[in-house]
């Protein structure tokens, strides 16, 4: 049997690679066009050919504006598939709404998951925009669109929007019963990746955040494991 | 992620349980046999990949688009029941491999995607868990000694390969700890070096994420 032949999708912004998937998945495509069709950002459509080989990079690609909306600036909430109010609460206190404006923060787009607290949609004075819905398969397109993610501390969330390179503040459930959900939040924290907090510290941790500080997360490889595997089936490594 | 990590644990654990059942089972029936890998490399080895939910399915299916293809088939994939998620990722992902395949008939034939009963809901409450746990676990032996007459068919299978969530840093997961405490698993992946000092026979490969 012939080994199958990869697509993989990258996108190249200032000649770093924001973007890369093997094609397709859910959203993939319908991201990549929008992409497209708004500005001028490179797209390479690259073969993968043979076992193991590395996906080389057109490193020449072109480069372009990928977020051309620059007056918006939406904060996106993201609970999952979880039930989440003590989050969904707190992003609709006066308090953190005001420290969102204070940070030059436009749009309040919250996913509210199976929480039952509704969210008011007028804010303070008015100028934070605030809209919710409950679930969405898109919620890929939420992030990338979003200039702050506020999300739950699942592990799908978190590994979603850092690979778009989406500044991100998790927050944890403290309601949880076996709380070892903050472990992964904390030490990708400790490595600088994203600000981790909890409900109630949710407001200082936006007045107080530097995105500034925040260093681009490296995804993983999957190719030592693979390689392991196949080394103890008695597969020759290639 | 809690709920996440639940469920991933209460789909693989009747899993892990029946796994390691029939694998007792299997070791006692052919003990002192040792599973031919030159016979594994002309064809390929039938491969249970069981999926969570969530994250835990992404994981995993980092580890499949890199796998050769050729070697790991046929693929089954196992999800739980009320998982509609993860199996829909994995069929989406066999059906790109058919569309460049050249023998596409063979190519549908190598995966085949299977649906588990879950041992325990989220918020479930742990006295009528036993009960769904028992039923769970008598579905996965089930669906493990239906996959296995093609196993002994001299293809080999013998090695399970056990890789601990990225959620998982300082400590194992319920399923993680029983394996590697009864060192079921042949090979035990951690995707944190400091669970891997904690856990000195598992293995740390990078992380998958």
């Amino acid at each position: 049997m012939v080994a199958p032949r990869e697509r993989a999708l990258v996108v190249v912004y200032r000649g770093v690679v924001e973007y890369s998937s093997i094609f397709p998945f859910p959203g993939v495509k319908e991201r990549i066009y929008r992409l497209v069709s708004s500005a001028p950002c490179a797209i390479s459509r690259l073969n993968r050919g043979g076992r193991g080989a590395d996906l080389h990079l057109a490193s020449r690609a072109g480069e372009g504006i990928l977020m051309g909306d620059r007056e918006r600036r939406t904060v996106f909430v993201t609970v999952g598939t979880t039930c989440f109010d003590a989050l969904v609460k707190t992003v609709d206190s006066p308090q953190v709404k005001e420290a969102l404006l204070q940070k030059g923060y436009t749009d309040l787009v919250i996913q509210m998951g199976r929480g039952t607290y509704v969210p008011s949609k007028i804010s303070g004075d008015g100028t934070l925009q605030v809209d919710y819905f409950t679930f969405s398969p898109s919620i890929a397109d939420y992030i990338w669109h979003a200039s702050l993610v506020i999300s739950h501390a699942g592990s799908g969330s978190i590994f979603e929007t850092l690979r778009h390179s989406k500044p991100l503040i998790v927050v944890v459930n403290e309601d949880l019963m076996d709380n070892h959900q903050s472990e992964l939040a904390e030490e990708l924290a400790t490595r600088r990746h994203l600000f981790c907090a909890r409900p109630q510290t949710l407001g200082e941790t936006i007045q107080e955040m530097d995105i500034g500080t925040l260093t681009p997360y490296v995804p993983g490889d999957a190719k030592p494991v693979v390689s392991l595997i196949n080394k103890f089936l008695g597969f020759p490594d290639d | 992620m809690g709920p996440d990590v639940s469920m991933a644990v209460y789909c693989a654990f009747p899993v892990l349980v029946s796994l390691l059942v029939v694998r007792f089972a299997y070791v006692m029936y052919h003990s002192g046999h040792l599973p031919s890998k030159l016979s594994t490399s002309a064809a390929g080895m039938r491969s249970l990949i069981v999926l969570g939910s969530g994250g835990h399915t992404a994981e995993m299916m980092n580890v499949v688009t890199t796998l050769q293809k050729d070697r790991f088939t046929p693929r089954y994939y196992v999800a739980a029941l009320t998982d509609n998620m993860s199996l829909q990722k994995a069929q989406v992902y066999e059906q790109s491999l058919v569309r460049v395949e050249v023998d596409k008939e063979e190519a549908v034939e190598n995966a085949q995607f299977m649906q588990i009963y879950r041992s325990r809901e989220v918020g479930q409450s742990y006295i009528t868990s036993i009960a769904t746990t028992l039923l769970a676990t008598s579905h996965a032996i089930w669906i493990i000694i239906r996959i296995r007459p093609q196993v002994v068919l001299g293809l080999g299978w013998s090695s399970i390969f056990y890789i601990e969530s990225i959620a998982r840093v300082k400590k194992l997961s319920l399923s993680g700890l029983l394996l590697y405490k009864l060192r079921i698993a042949d090979q035990f992946f951690v995707q944190w070096p400091q669970l891997q000092q904690k856990y000195p026979r598992a293995c740390y490969a990078g992380r998958l994420m």
